[in-house]
């Protein structure tokens, strides 16, 4: 054998091969040499200056802060950049098909190309370490609470990476280029403004853990964050998978029992139903975009192991199956489920249910919205995931630039004239809590929310139904039991 | 039991009918070209029995094994090779094959002698240290040979391998190809040369529109042409080469071909030499200037076309798939699986 053939023990075998391509490419590829260098430098040189002042209470806090901020950058925002063309320089480059034809399946490939630059953010976190070892001998720091940061700021950075490898799954070059456009910068000005402010002090101080809503504040985050990287993640698989391959079922599953215990859990912690719409939203969303826009999907291998279920089988395939008519049915049952978890939890600040109620209904209805004009273009949209979310993104848009404009000409009524985005609902609720002037009456609020939100039901049902009909034949077409 | 078996096999895309009730099967052992022009459903047929995709209805089999039902199995059994591949951003060709053996499930050593034999194989150990995205074209080839041939498939799908190759590379492929088919491996290979596939084909299979037109030796095919009548002659002349064109238009049993830089090629309808002989005549006594008027051998080109210009004509059946049943009804995305009754 030759010489050649010997180099290639340089990573063992228990290793992903995905892990080992990507870990092969990613530490020659210049951006990482080039970030982890650039922070050494940064770290190494505030950190030399600040010891110069060491005398200084002040010196301490700034050091921290200056880590913070660039370890931030880095992994916050250059990392995940990183994970915009994963996926689609293999599409583009026609490597999915051959890598999918290898036992590594959509998922692993997905996994591994995050798990590549995660390990790699992994490694600058490694090396930050030092530098608070050091800020340590400056005085006045919380070394628990600068160390739960660093694993809160990493999760963050897992997550982030975790949504720029699954979008890039999508064929859209403007969902791909919104993030580095618009998200980057976004974020950059987002840690520079918290890094250098008070907040930072707030910030460290929710870290120590000192009590038990600091506590659970941060499970709830580590648990969502990985919640919505997985569906990021799953979504990307799903892009790149055989058609005949069910990555539908698993991630409607997990976000169904999520939405299902997220209330029970905010009781038990005793959280005010105020936070209910905003938390039913953020797990909610990924579930239902991702169902609505999926293509119908009639390959028979994916009814096969619901039909042999019988009965059961094929009422959960009705929620669970993979493609948008199955969808609906899911985007039925989660809606209902929010609402239902909004009564189990109570008010524990004296708010009123109703304000709850509109902001649900708003937040719903900006889903059922692309939603609906996602499922009647049918194949207009060649991708529909980044339809959904770039119509999304207009409809809120929309909305803040509407609500501005009427709130500045003082006319806030004709905010009635959007209200076929739901969404809108929000700024106008906010009108009718009676500062200055009531102008928008929350009963109306709920009424046109519930006519709105019921017509977009009533046509994906309407559309829906005939595929119900072809899914039904295929269910009879598979061998029972 | 073939190697692949493909029976009444659709695929729609809305209602483009990529694929419209294709039946074939290969032996094992051989080696079979699929011709057709471009959009005739070749890569759509190709990428179903690679499990890449699946057909609205008909069954699809690799080794007896269903495609559909089980994919897994299907994809040990085969090798693809697609038209084109990208290669990756600084990574060797050892170490692109090396990936590709990781995520087939070899390990250690075996991992490592089966990325040398297929290096040595296919001729790539002295590019070892290149990196992948710097190969010529017709190395990139060879290395997507080395790669589907990674697991030792029974079965090699290529999809127009020699797309684009020097004539070099192109000789050095078909070589490969010639050593794979002597080794006893099935390939299923699509090419729009034909001459070449006529070459290393046991048989070949024409698809036009979505449907099989031919399925023979290439000798039958050539024979099967022949059956048309007429002969082929070079015509060249001293002046416009148009005037051939020209010329044949009126002309009974005459048909103008191909044009040609002086001249062009042409079809006599009944191949009798006397018959030929008076139609040169013809030419010369009607002013063209004929330096050369030779026979030529009629190649699989000339009988595709032919093939294709019968069906548009209606003189050749082509063999009709049964109707997709009523019951199937055509979504954007549908796919049913299941045999028609």
């Amino acid at each position: 054998m030759s010489a050649n053939s010997e180099r290639l023990d340089d990573f063992p075998d228990r290793l992903s091969p995905m892990l080992v391509k990507e870990l092969r490419q990613g530490l020659r590829g210049k951006t990482f040499v080039a970030v982890f260098l650039i922070l050494q430098a940064l770290l190494g040189l505030i950190l030399l200056t600040a010891g110069a002042a060491a005398s200084s209470q002040r010196a301490g806090t700034f050091v921290s802060q200056v880590v913070f901020v660039f370890f931030s950058l880095a992994v916050l925002v250059i990392q995940p950049l990183r994970g915009v063309g994963a996926l689609s320089s293999e599409i583009r480059g026609n490597t999915i098909d051959l890598m999918v034809l290898t036992r590594l399946g959509a998922l692993r490939i997905v996994l591994g190309k995050w798990v590549a630059i995660i390990s790699q953010s992994a490694l600058l976190a490694a090396t930050i370490f030092p530098y608070l070892i050091l800020r340590y001998y400056l005085g006045g720091m919380n070394l628990f609470a600068e160390l739960v940061m660093v694993l809160v700021v990493f999760a963050l950075s897992a997550g982030l990476t975790a949504l720029t490898v699954g979008i890039s799954a999508c064929n859209s070059i403007l969902i791909r280029g919104l993030l580095p456009v618009l998200g980057a910068p976004l974020l950059t000005f987002c840690i520079f403004g918290i890094g250098f402010d008070h907040e930072f002090s707030d910030l460290i101080d929710a870290c120590s853990l000192s009590d038990a809503t600091h506590s659970f504040a941060l499970l709830g985050f580590l648990v969502l964050t990985a919640y919505l990287g997985w569906s990021a993640l799953s979504l990307g698989a799903s892009l790149i998978a055989p058609k005949a391959e069910n990555h539908t079922t698993l991630r409607r599953l997990i976000a169904l029992g999520l939405i299902a215990v997220t209330p029970l859990l905010l009781r038990a912690m005793h959280a005010d139903h105020e936070i209910v719409p905003f938390l039913w939203f953020l797990v909610a969303a990924p579930a239902i975009a991702t169902a609505l826009a999926e293509e119908e999907n009639t390959a028979s291998t994916i009814y096969r192991p619901f039909v042999r279920k019988g009965l059961v089988g094929k009422i959960a395939g009705g929620v669970l199956y993979p493609g948008w008519p199955s969808g609906v049915i899911l985007t039925v049952l989660v809606a209902l489920m929010g609402f239902a978890g909004l009564s189990l939890v109570p008010s524990m600040s004296g708010t009123s249910l109703t304000d709850a109620h509109i902001w649900l209904l708003a937040l719903i209805g900006s889903l059922l919205l692309p939603g609906t004009i996602v499922v009647l273009a049918g194949s207009g949209f060649k991708d529909r995931a980044a339809a959904f979310i770039l119509l999304w993104i207009a409809g809120l848009v929309l909305t803040l630039v509407m609500a501005a404009l009427c709130s500045a000409i003082d006319s806030p009524a004709i905010l009635w004239l959007f209200i076929w985005d739901p969404i809108t609902m929000i700024p106008m609720s906010e009108m009718s809590s009676g500062y200055p002037v009531r102008t928008f009456e929350k009963n109306e609020l709920i009424a046109a929310g519930i006519v709105v939100n019921g017509l977009y039901l009533m046509v994906l049902l309407l559309k829906a139904f005939p595929a119900f009909r072809r899914i039904r034949t295929l269910e009879q077409e598979q061998p029972a039991g | 039991m073939s190697a692949l078996k493909v029976h009444n096999l659709y695929r729609y895309f809305g209602q483009l009918q990529a694929v419209n009730g294709v039946s074939f099967e290969v032996p094992h052992g051989s080696v079979c070209g699929f011709v057709g022009a471009n959009g005739a459903g070749k890569t759509t047929t190709m990428r179903i029995l690679a499990t890449l995709d699946y057909p609205t209805m008909g069954v699809a089999e690799v080794c007896g094994i269903n495609v559909v039902n089980h994919p897994a199995e299907v994809r040990r059994m085969i090798g693809w090779m697609p038209d084109h591949f990208g290669n990756y951003d600084h990574m060797t060709v050892l170490e692109y094959l090396d990936f590709y053996a990781r995520a087939l499930g070899y390990k250690g050593k075996e991992r490592r002698q089966r990325v040398q034999e297929v290096m040595e194989f296919t001729d790539l150990v002295p590019l070892a240290e290149r990196f992948s995205n710097k190969l010529s074209k017709g190395m990139t080839q060879r290395l997507g040979l080395g790669r589907s041939l990674l697991h030792d498939p029974q079965v090699l799908i290529m999809d127009e391998p020699a797309a684009g190759l020097d004539p070099k590379a192109r000789v050095e492929l078909k070589h490969l190809i010639r050593v794979l088919a002597q080794e006893g491996k099935t390939i299923f290979i699509s090419s729009h040369i034909l001459s070449e596939l006529g070459e290393m084909c046991d048989s070949l299979l024409f698809i036009n529109a979505g449907r099989i037109v031919h399925h023979g030796g290439a000798e039958d095919l050539r024979r099967s042409a022949d059956s048309l009548g007429g002969v082929l002659y070079d015509v060249q002349i001293a002046g416009p080469a148009q005037s051939v064109a020209d010329w044949c238009v009126l002309q009974p049993h005459v048909e103008f071909l191909e044009a040609r830089k002086h001249g062009g090629r042409i079809r006599i309808e009944v191949d009798d030499p006397a018959k030929s002989a008076d139609i040169l005549a013809r030419m010369i006594k009607d002013g063209l200037k004929v330096v050369e008027f030779h026979r030529e051998e009629r190649n699989l080109e000339d009988a595709f076309i032919d093939i294709l210009g019968r069906i548009e004509r209606g003189e050749k059946d082509v063999v009709l798939p049964p109707p997709m049943p009523a019951s199937v009804e055509i979504t954007n995305e549908v796919a049913s699986t299941s045999t028609p009754a």
